[in-house]
This record gives structure tokens, sequence and C-alpha cells, in this order.
């Protein structure tokens, strides 16, 4: 029997999907035990949703042998599982990566309470489901009702099984559906003992154990009011909406307050059920009074956690005084209810000045419900004693010679000196054992002041008799003396202690922003903010800031830990170790959030920021500043970057004027020879005419070249210029570019000397055949027309060499390097091209590989030569 | 330019309306009828209701890419096409010449070019359908029938590959021939890659049938394939 718990106002629904649109729907198969039946239920609907064509996979299902289960997984699509190493043997595990690559429509998980075997990239599967939800993919699940956080302890009081594998509510929460997966404990027994469930042996353990009827009723029930509780849940939500009135009253919020006791856990637990039944949110607090070892810190940070996971807002504050810090919050955050724990007063004296939270709370603060829940340790009658934090055995022993010294140092003056005043060496003595050992020494030394009072010092003498009854009054002034001083240095020690790490914390934070301040570049930035975060938490810390949207590179960091890095700049929140999110990583990264954006982010060596919540603020202080301050840098190279832009842009414009120049000037000659056309006079005249056309035709073509080579030259300029590199003949690539040009030097004598014998070469013809074209061009401009032009051919032993000869001008006097930068020309201003032509050819010759120099030709004139490899190289 | 005493009709497809007029005025005074497209559509159009003799069929064009326009026209019309290009577009060339253009041109071209083009490709539309058994051009006698290659007379020995080679040209006589079309038409699908094949045999013939470093028969058309110059 199941039935589906979404009763629902069709328009709300309808609402909730448009608002989650981008997020996967979840759907939870919820049992109250093992064999109830859920992933068969789940894979029922899987197979009529696959009937009717959409897009179901299986990530991962268990089938624990059972035939039933098996056969409705026939004809399902299946994810691939991959391998995971653990231990030395390889499990199957369920591939997260695949299935995000794959993106089916709706995705079966089973077993929402497993925790991934490895270091994958969620300890847990519900961590895999968030993911999967978050990327749009609705998930289908499975949960037994012990694996819920909230309800773990309550199974463990009932069954005495301790759950080890849980899931946080607020998972459950997520889900759009909850399917209950209900079966009357007789039938689920029976199919047990039928050894549909369990293999006989397993089965026999499971009836001792877990499977007892009392705990199936009772299980059963958990469930069953936990899917109610959705439902209630989705009703109130959904008046909320409306803005209707309902049952619930406005803004019931609940305080817990958080220490290292084991009991914490178990408030935490309880308060946030309480909430639920309430409706209410929750807060839980820790206030550090500067008194906890790093231990109990840990503890503390965890408890929080925990009350973070179950859904609370989490608050830590640092103050002297526990009882002001809870009324402050609970006035700040309008707190309705105060949870605390009974806290055993061990010393009835002092409970007497120092009144319980709970009565401070009920005292102070008006309207606010105290709720005291019972600690374990004292309903089991085991009320252990409180340890100190920071146990002194030496205090004792100090406490024993100060008030040795006051008894000496009193002695030989008896017979002149006052009682009382002997009882200021006494109270001397206290005072400074309390303000160095703390309450238990001073307190010891109270105590052994009034017997050392009464045995040296009051008649008789050498005896613990009394004879004058005003001297109890004087005994009892000095223990409550000695009591009351140790107490309030206690306390001003606390006070100053926390004031210190405050001061600390200040300094530390004005230090970093002096040195930030200081920084001259994003490098100068990263090194000072990583001085101080390892100064300050004394393990190493790395910083990667953003580059174009993605974090700079470091040689050392792992492809693994970058990708944990990554996995924080680009969501923003902490990952890495002792987070929810690749917990396996060795660094945890943090994001640096600057003012608009985040900016890189910071990677600790985990145990030093959970080391204590003050310390994870003062991270978050140094972090936020170093976050600011990176931004600013990159602004301010934004705007150095922009100078350097409008540079470029300067040199654009140069080219520019340069180009409008040279485009002008062939326009003025075809302009000129077509207007003269109209002209009845010339266009009788044969001989003029002619020679009008023919010059406009030549000036065509110079424009026609000069916006080839502009193309060229920006193509190789912004690298958008790809090599066909393809065997070709030397030969052919010569014939065919004279022939190409002969039409424009019919009058020019051009020889060609080609070695016989030249293998295939790999060029891109294309663009070699231009370089050809663009060095026979220059020959030809550069010198006298009656002077012939040479052609060579030939090859050393790795490369195919070029030559192209004249008897022109030649070289005398010019910078050959500077020959092929853009915009130079030789020495006689060319007729054609404005200095493009040979800064085109060393970049087409040096996409090939081949270089390009150019030198004095014996006997007058230049010869320009170029080199191609023999063979394609790679990197080409 | 007539046919059977009928105007031919020219179909320019050009998206630039001056390139249109130019070449309805160069045409017309030629005595051919001019049709204009600006889209590849229009151009499709036309040549289901007006049958033109030949197109001037521009590569880029504002709807469909001149290629696509020669696809579709490929599969019912066997017209002559002359692609027009812009410079640097070697490759598109190819891929036109390939799905089945007469020739191409690059703009700019001179006018002389573009009618010698264009009355080379009517004449190869005329002829279609058999290669005479003998050509000539030049000094080049080749005959089909016999496998005789001469050239000023005197007969040339050819191994198998390069008469194969030079019968493609032959059959094609004026036309660009990519290199993929002359690998697959000589050495069969499995070669269209072996370029280097392709240059060996080109460069042999070359050197039997034409003067050192001065091709006049078989040019190469760089970065498209090679032509036989009629």
């Amino acid at each position: 029997m199941s039935f589906t718990v979404t009763p629902k106002p069709e328009g709300y629904l309808e609402q909730i999907r448009r608002a989650r649109s981008q997020r996967g729907l979840l759907r939870v198969y919820l049992g109250y035990a093992a064999g109830t039946g859920k992933t068969y239920a789940m894979l029922g609907s899987a197979r009529t949703l696959h009937a009717e064509g959409r897009d179901v996979l299986v990530g991962l299902v268990e089938t624990h042998g059972r035939e039933g289960t098996k056969a409705l997984l026939e004809g399902l699509p299946l994810l691939p599982l991959k391998s995971v190493e653990h231990g030395g043997q390889r499990f199957p595990e369920f591939d997260l990566e695949a299935a995000l690559e794959r993106r089916p429509e709706i995705l079966l998980l089973d077993e929402l309470a497993h925790s991934n075997i490895g270091d994958g990239r969620h300890p847990k599967r519900w961590g895999d489901v968030l993911e999967l939800l978050a990327a749009g993919i609705e998930v289908h699940t499975t949960l037994n009702v012990q694996h819920l956080e909230s309800v773990a302890e309550v199974v463990t009081d009932i069954t005495g099984v301790s759950v080890q594998e849980l899931v946080p509510d607020k998972v459950l929460e997520e889900a759009e559906e909850i399917v209950l997966i209900d079966l009357p404990p007789d039938v689920l027994l029976e199919r047990l003992d039928s050894g549909k469930i369990y293999q006989a042996e397993q089965a026999r353990r499971a009836r001792q154990g877990f499977f007892q009827k009392t705990h199936l009723l009772a299980l059963r029930e958990l469930a069953m009011r936990k899917a109610a509780h959705h439902v209630d849940e989705d009703a109130r939500g959904y008046l909320r909406e409306q803005s209707l009135a309902g049952p619930w009253t406005a803004g019931e919020r609940l305080l817990v307050c958080v220490g290292p006791s084991p009991t914490s856990e178990r408030l935490v637990r309880a308060t946030k059920r309480l909430a639920d039944g309430m409706g209410a949110t929750w807060i839980a607090l820790h206030v550090d009074t500067g008194q906890l070892s790093p231990t109990e810190h840990e503890r503390v940070d965890s408890h929080l956690q925990l009350a973070q996971r179950l859904g609370a807002e989490v608050v830590s504050q640092t103050s002297h005084s526990l009882v002001d810090q809870v009324l402050d919050t609970v006035g700040s955050m309008n707190v309705t209810r105060v949870v605390t724990g009974r806290t055993p007063q061990s010393n009835p004296l002092l409970a007497a000045f120092r009144p319980s939270l709970a009565d401070a709370v009920l005292h102070r603060a008006r309207g606010v419900d105290v709720l005291v829940l019972s600690s374990p340790e004292e309903l089991n009658g085991t009320a252990s004693k409180k340890k100190r934090a920071r146990p002194q055995p030496g205090g004792y022993a100090v406490a024993v010679a100060l008030v040795g010294l006051a008894t000496i140092l009193g002695l030989p003056m008896i017979e002149f000196l006052n009682p009382a005043i002997q009882m200021m060496l006494f109270l001397a003595a206290v005072v400074g054992v309390a303000y160095r050992y703390g309450p238990g020494p001073s307190n010891f030394a109270s105590v052994l002041s009034v017997i050392c009072l009464n045995f040296f010092f009051v008649s008789p003498r050498f005896t613990l008799l009394i004879d004058q009854p005003s001297y109890w009054l004087s005994f009892f002034g000095l223990l409550l003396n000695g009591l009351l001083v140790s107490r309030l240095t206690d306390s001003v020690k606390a006070q100053s202690r926390s004031a210190q790490l405050r001061e600390a914390d200040a300094l530390t934070l004005l230090g970093v922003s002096r040195d930030l301040a200081g920084a001259e570049t994003q490098k100068d930035l990263a090194r000072i903010a990583e001085t101080h975060l390892t100064r300050t938490f004394g393990a190493s810390v790395v910083l990667l800031s953003d580059a174009d949207g993605q974090l700079e590179s470091e040689q050392w960091l792992s492809e693994r830990d970058r990708a944990v890095a990554d996995q924080a700049f680009q969501s923003g929140q902490a990952t890495g170790k002792g987070t929810q999110t690749l917990a396996g990583a060795p660094y945890q990264w943090h994001p640096l959030n600057g003012p608009t954006k985040i900016v890189g982010v910071a990677g600790l060596e985990a145990a030093v920021a959970l080391g204590a919540r003050r310390r994870e603020d003062l991270l978050e202080a140094i972090l936020n500043q170093v976050s600011a301050a990176l931004e600013r840098r990159h602004l301010a190279e934004a705007a150095k970057a922009s100078e350097l832009l409008q540079a470029s842009e300067r040199l654009q414009t140069a080219l520019l004027n340069s180009v409008s120049h040279d485009l002008r000037i062939p326009l003025v000659s075809i302009q000129g020879a077509l207007t003269s056309l109209q002209d009845t006079a010339i266009l009788s005249d044969e001989e003029r005419r002619t020679e009008l056309v023919n010059n406009a035709l030549s000036e065509t073509d110079r424009l026609n070249r000069l916006v080839g080579n502009l193309l060229q030259k920006t193509r190789l300029d912004t690298g958008h210029l790809t090599l066909k590199l393809l065997p070709c003949e030397v030969e052919d690539l010569i014939s065919t570019t004279v022939a190409s040009l002969i039409y424009r030097w019919e009058q020019r004598k051009v020889v060609l000397e080609i070695e016989p014998g030249l293998p295939l070469v790999p060029m891109d013809f294309v663009l070699i055949a231009q370089v050809l074209t663009n060095l026979l061009e220059n020959a030809m401009a550069y010198s006298e027309a009656g002077t012939p032009i040479g052609i060579g051919a030939s090859r050393n032993p790795t490369s195919l060499v070029i030559e192209v000869l004249d008897r022109g001008v030649g070289l005398e006097g010019v910078d050959v390097e500077r020959l092929f930068e853009r915009f130079e020309r030789g020495k006689m201003k060319s007729p054609t091209g404005i200095g493009l032509g040979l800064s085109i050819c060393r970049g087409l010759v040096e996409a090939h590989g081949g270089e390009i120099t150019a030198r004095p030709r014996d006997g007058g004139g230049a010869i320009f030569s170029f080199t191609l490899p023999l063979e394609a190289s790679d990197e080409n | 330019m007539k046919t059977e005493g009928v105007a031919c009709r020219i179909l320019v497809v050009d998206d630039e309306a001056a390139v249109r007029r130019f070449l309805k005025n160069l045409l017309e005074g030629d005595g051919f009828t001019v049709l204009e497209a600006g889209t590849g559509q229009d151009a499709l159009t036309l040549l289901k209701q007006k049958h033109p003799d030949a197109v001037l069929l521009d590569l880029g064009l504002p709807d469909l890419s001149g290629v696509d326009v020669l696809r579709v026209m490929r599969e019912w019309s066997k017209v002559p096409v002359i692609m027009l290009s812009v410079q640097d577009a070697e490759q598109d060339i190819v891929r036109a010449l390939d799905a089945g253009a007469d020739d191409y041109l690059t703009k700019p071209f001179g006018t002389a070019e573009l009618k010698a083009r264009l009355r080379s490709a009517l004449r190869r539309a005329v002829r279609e359908g058999g290669t005479d058994e003998i050509f000539s051009s030049g000094s080049l006698l080749v005959n089909l029938e016999t496998r005789v290659v001469s050239v000023n007379g005197s007969t040339i020995s050819l191994t198998p590959t390069e008469y194969d080679l030079l019968k493609v040209f032959v059959q094609n006589a004026g036309r660009v021939l990519t290199h993929i079309h002359l690998l697959r038409a000589v050495w069969g699908n499995g070669y269209a890659d072996d370029i280097g094949i392709l240059r060996v045999n080109m460069s042999n013939l070359r050197k039997k049938l034409e003067d050192r470093g001065a091709p006049r028969l078989l040019l190469t058309e760089p970065g498209v394939g090679y032509r036989l110059q009629v």
C-alpha cells in the first residue's frame, strides 16, 4: 500500500513549479524499515513514466538480490556505475559526473542516506542529490525514516540501534513529493521470515535487533508523522504565500544555547523538533567567554554545524558574560522562547550568587518563555563532576605556600599585631592565588587561611577551638571575603582575556589593512595576504585570484585541488576539508567576496579554520579586507589596461591616416581617367585614351593589393590565420606566381634558377605565393625597368631556400632588421604600399617555421631570401 | 552573343546593386539579356521561371550562401554557373566547384576575363553530351580514340596514370578542376586526400608537355586546383 501525500492546491503546485523552474523536483519514497517496498514502488512508477516517453535514467538501484525488484529494472536505461577504490578494494559507486553530463529528465537514485565511498565530491549521497536538483534534474530517491537527523536519536532510544548514516531534515524539506510506503508490521515480518528481505542468517539477527514488532510500530508512526508534517508544512507555506490568517503564531522564534557539553547536541536536536512542531524559526547561539580549550571549541563547532544542517540560524558571539549575551541576542533577534539544558550547580553556595541561565532569562527578559530540558546524565543519576577547563594542579601547592608564608610572616609579630591585620595578610595570599590560578585554588586558600588563623593566631592557640564567639564572625568574614575575591578576580580575568582577544583581533585586522594599502601590485597584495593569514592562523595559506573569469594557475597545485578551488570560486561557498562539499580535499577554500564580485579564493590547511569559531570570524574579516583590496587592484589594473588600449588606438589612428592617404592616391588617377573619358576630345585621341585607361587599371591593381595586404596583416595580428599545409611543387609555385604578375611587367626580364630534383615542400600555397609576389613587387619597385630580376630555389639539409635578386638601389644604410617591421620602407619611397608588404612576408614565413632575411648583392642590388622547412613540424 | 537566333539569358545573382548594374551594362552591351537577383531565393525562382543560359553567382548572399543556392539548383539544372568571390575565399571556391560550379572569378576582375570565361562556359554547355575525339590547344594535340598525345607534332610517351589525368583535363577543357575532383576521377575515392601523388604526376605531365618554368597549358589555380587552358 502506498499513497502520495501531496494534497496541494493546484495553483500552489503551479506556483512552486514556476518559482523552481530552474531546479529539479525531488520525490522521496519514505519508508519505516528495509523491505517495505520503497525501491519497488519507485521502479514501478519510473516504468510508467518511461513508457510515457519521459527520459528516465537509473542512476543506482540496490536490488538486494530481490527478484521482483530486478525484474522491474529490466528495460529501464541504466547509468554505468563507476568503480571506486577504497582500502585496496573496488566498489561500484554512483557516477555523479556522468549523470550531470547525461542530463536525464528524471534520475532514480536509491538510498538517500548512503555514505559515498572514496573521496568523491560529496561525502554523502544527499549531497549528490542536491547538486543534481540544482542542475535541474528531477530526482526520485528512497529513504528510511530512521536516517533523518532529527529523529535519529529517538530511533536510537526506541530500538537501541545507533544510526550511522544521517540525512539532514532540510533535504527532506526540499522534496516536492513524499510518497509514504506503508506496510503493516505483521506483513513486513512475514516477508522477513520468508526470506524476501534478508538472507536467512541476516534475517534471524534482524529479528532479534531492529525488526521487533514494537520497534516497527514506533518507526511506522514516526514515518507517518514525518509525512503528515510535510503536508502540514506545505499547507502552511501556501497559507503564508496567500497572506491568509492561519493557526500559527506569527514570528515564533526559538533560541538554543550551545556549549561544548555533549548535552548540547541533544538540545539542538530537541530544539529542531520543537521548532518544527511549532512551525517556528530557530537560532543556535554560542557565547565564547574565552574559557574554552581547543578541543572544546571543536565540539562547539560541530554542534553549531549540526544546528546549521538542521536549519538553524547560527550565531556566535564573544562576551565575558553568557547571560548578558543571551539576553542581548534574545532582544535583538525577537526570540520568543529560550531552550536551555539544566546545568546542575555543583556548588550550592555559588548557586546563590550565580543564578542559572534559565532563571536569569526568566527574571530579566519579559515575555520570553524558557524551556529547560533535562540532561541525560542527570536522568541516569550519573551526573559527572564538571571538569575545570584548565586544571591547575600547581595552584593548590602555591595556595599552601602563600598561606604558609602569610602564617610565617605573622607568627613573630603575634604579640603586637591585631588578628585583624593578620587576616589582611591571609586575604592578600588568597587574592594572589585567585589572580594567578583561578577559583579552585583560591577557594582552597580561603579555607586554609581560616584554619591557619584559628590554629596559629587565635587563642587557645594550636587548637581549632575558639574561646571568643566574636572570632566566629571574623572567620566567616575571612572566608566570605576570600570566596568573593576569588570570584571577582576570575571574572575580571575572563573579561580582560576576552578584551585581549578582541584587541589582538583588531590589531591583526589593522595590520592587514595597513599592509594591504601599501601593496603595489596584485602579486604583492596576494603575498601580503598570505603572510598575514599564515602568521595569524599558523599554517600554510594560498591565495588564487581571478584572472579574466578564471582562477590564476599555480604550478604546484594538483588538478584535484584546483577543481575544489574552482568550485568555491564558482559557487561562492566554502569548499574542501571540513565543509559539505568535497570534504576529502587537503585544503579548505574560501571565496573572496569583493564588493561587486568574487575576486578569488583563499585556501587554508583545514584544521586552522576549524579551530575555533572566533577565529573563523576573524578569518572572515581578514578575507573581506583582502577581497576588497583585490577588487580595488583589479579595477586599477583594468584602468591601466584601458590606457594601453588607448595607446594601441593611437597606433591604429596612425595606420588609418597612412592607409587613407594610400587609398586616395590611386583613386585620384582612376577618377581622373574616368572623368576625362567623358571628354569627347580625349575619347577620340586613341593614344591618350589608352594611356589614361592603362594608368587607371594599374592604380586599381595597387588599390586591390593594398586592401589584400591590410586584410592579411589583420589576420596575422589577430591570430586568425590558419595554415593549410599541403605538399607543393616549388617550380609550380614560382611559375604560377610569375605568371600572375607577368601582365604587369611584360618589359621585365625574369631569370629562374631552380635546382633540379627539389622535393615537394609542405606549405600553404596561396600564402607563400603571396610572399613571393610581395618580394617580386618590391624588387620591381626598387630597381630600374631595364634590369633583370632573378628568382632562385635551392635546398639545404633541412629547408628550402627561395631567393629574389635585383639590381636595384640596394640596402646600403638600411637597418635590415627594421625593414621587416610594420610601416618601414626602404630609402626610396615606394610607389606602392605603406610598408606592410615585408612585415606580412615575415609573418607568413615565420608562421611556416621559416626565416626571412635580406642582404646586399655583390655587384649592386639586394637579395631577399626566405626558407621553408622541408618537413612539416608538429607545431605547424 | 547569339545562339540559335535568340539572345542568351544570363542570370546575375549579387546582393550589391552596383555590381549588378555594372554587369548588366557590360553584358547587355555584348548582346546578352540580363536577369537580376539580389537574394538566393529570388535567384532560384528566376531559374525556374526563366531558364537562363548561364548564371553569375556571388558567393556571399544575404539569405543563403552561394554554395547552398548552387546545391539546390544542381538538383534539377545543369545550367553553367560561374561563381564570383572575394579574395582569399579559396575554401569556399573549392566547395562551390565540388558542388557543381563550372568556373570562378575573384573580385575585382577585368571585363575581358569575365567575357572570356562566360563564352567558354556557354560553349561547353552547347557541346555537352560528347567530347570531341580530337582535342587541340596550342602545341598540344590529344586523340582520345587512339590515345596518342603529341606536342609540336612529336608523339609524347605518357604513363597510364599521366594519360588518365590528361584525359580528365581534356574532357573538362577550360574548367577549373579541384584537387579532390582530379584525385577521385583518376585514382578513385580512396585517394581523395593524397595531394602529393597528384602534384608528382602534374609535375611529370608538365615536364613532358610544357616549357620549363612557364606553363601555358596546365595552369595552377592557387589553393583551388588546375585548369587546362583552351
